[in-house]
């Protein structure tokens, strides 16, 4: 029997593979576009666009009418790190609307696309787990990007206890395919172009967004209802990574180290003079990006290995072919505009 | 589905209107989406990508990621046209 699948953010870096999944899998597939959304990439998959939006519910419900399966890769991260609380409280009405819709449209389950930032970090030298926790109370009061994927995910569920099933991913940040609007992807595009100046040392996970896809695939029929997967690849020192990256490009390695107070303040500071003036750019720096590799540390993935037949590809493999996919898409020429600096 | 050439400049100056908040009239051929228009990267991919609708093409993103001022833009579009038209 074909699954008949929706995915909410079906126009987005992670959703784009997803439904990618999906239809290697026969799956039939549905995307959710807004009036704005850049359809150059769903459209070419061939995959129905139908108009919704997570701010309204009933009209969202219509779209899902019919879908056994919704995947919602579209819950909302800090744009800019100023007016936290506005940001966290929409992304849980977000995340409540899609509960809520998928119950009215009668959708068998909800596959969530979360964060491992919703992960806690263990005091001693393990690597986290799904049950060390969420993260503590400083971290979620200091940074919003912690704080919204939290407080989504933890409404998320609470929503689906008067149902349908909802499974939680966690994924680490995720390198690949269709990262066109450049969140993860500036690792690489930052690089290249020379716009990612300044960075932060500390500990980053990172994985193949087609193996992060396909275990949302694999969570939709094997996944347990009401349980939540970490999905991380490998992890390494940014500083190392940036260095391999800068190799893999063949390009000269000109970043600069902050320590972690001067790359908070440079990360406030760039995001600021963008907000007060678009045209000046993006920040250079993220401040969801310095938060992520800050508190960054060795993730375990066991239990979607064993679950959900994860296996995630090595990074080395991962980033050549994410380099590939911006060099043959014109990310990577020299004077290529501005691009997004926002981790996701 | 609109192929006619001259409304499609006309359809280029109101879509950049309406993402960039200019005034339509103001918006000359020349000019430079990000620095003149103040149009960011994302918009830009908007821009080409309710016009790929538009017009029922599908432009390569390393085409879009390369138009970088008005004028590209037109040509673009009636550049994939012509290249529909002629296979
Ligand atoms: N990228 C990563 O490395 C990474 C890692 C871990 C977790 N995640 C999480 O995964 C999710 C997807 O991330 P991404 O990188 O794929 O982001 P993305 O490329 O920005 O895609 C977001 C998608 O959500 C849609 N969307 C946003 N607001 C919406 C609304 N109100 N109604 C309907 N659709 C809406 C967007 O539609 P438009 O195209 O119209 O804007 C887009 O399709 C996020 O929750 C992110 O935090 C991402």
């Amino acid at each position: 029997m074909t699954l008949k699948a929706m995915v909410i953010g079906g126009t987005g870096f992670l959703g784009l593979n997803i439904m990618e999944a999906l239809l290697q899998d026969g799956a039939s597939v549905t995307c959710t576009r807004r009036r704005g959304s850049n359809t150059i990439f769903a459209r070419r998959m061939g995959v129905p666009l139908v108009e919704a939006d997570l701010t309204d519910e009933a009209a969202l419900a219509d779209a899902m009418r019919g879908r056994e399966m919704v995947f919602m890769a579209a819950t909302p991260y800090p744009r800019f790190s100023s007016g936290a609380r506005e940001q966290i409280e929409h992304a849980v009405r977000m995340a409540v609307t899609c509960v809520r819709a998928a119950r009215r449209a009668r959708v068998n389950r909800v596959v969530f696309t979360s964060s491992v930032a919703t992960v806690a970090q263990p005091e001693q030298d393990t690597p986290a787990t799904e049950d060390a926790g969420p993260p503590r109370p400083e971290l979620l009061a200091a940074s919003p990007y912690f704080a919204m994927k939290h407080a989504a995910e933890t409404a998320a569920l609470a929503e689906a206890r008067q149902g349908p099933d909802l499974v939680v991913l966690n994924p680490t940040g995720c390198v690949g395919p269709y990262d066109y609007r450049v969140g993860t992807g500036i690792l690489i595009v930052g690089i290249a172009t020379g716009r990612m100046s300044h960075y932060v040392d500390g500990w980053v996970d990172l994985a193949d967004v087609r193996d992060v896809a396909r275990a949302h695939v694999s969570a939709a029929f094997r996944g347990q209802a009401g349980g939540r997967y970490i999905l991380s690849g490998e992890t390494v020192r940014v500083g190392v990574l940036l260095r391999d990256i800068a190799r893999r490009l063949d390009t000269p390695f000109h970043c600069q180290e902050l320590s972690p107070a001067e790359a908070i303040a440079f990360a406030d500071r760039e995001e600021e003079r963008s907000r007060r003036d678009p045209r000046s750019g993006r920040a250079l720096l993220s401040r969801a990006l310095v938060d992520i590799l800050l508190e960054g540390g060795r993730v375990d993935s066991a239990r979607a290995r064993a679950g959900l037949g994860f296996h995630p590809r090595p990074l080395g493999e991962a980033l050549d072919n994410a380099i590939n996919w911006y060099r043959r898409n014109g990310f990577l020429r020299p004077a290529a505009p501005a691009t997004a600096t926002m981790a996701s | 589905m609109q192929t006619d050439n001259p409304s499609i400049e006309a359809t280029v100056h109101a879509l950049i209107a309406e993402l960039a908040g200019v005034d339509a009239a103001s918006i000359r051929n020349q000019d430079h989406l990000m620095q003149d228009l103040g149009l960011d990267s994302l918009q830009s991919m908007e821009l080409l990508s309710r016009l790929s609708e538009t017009y029922g093409v599908d432009p390569d993103m390393d085409e879009v990621m390369a138009a970088a001022t008005v004028d590209a833009v037109i040509s673009l579009i009636r550049d994939i046209l012509a290249r529909n038209m002629a296979a």
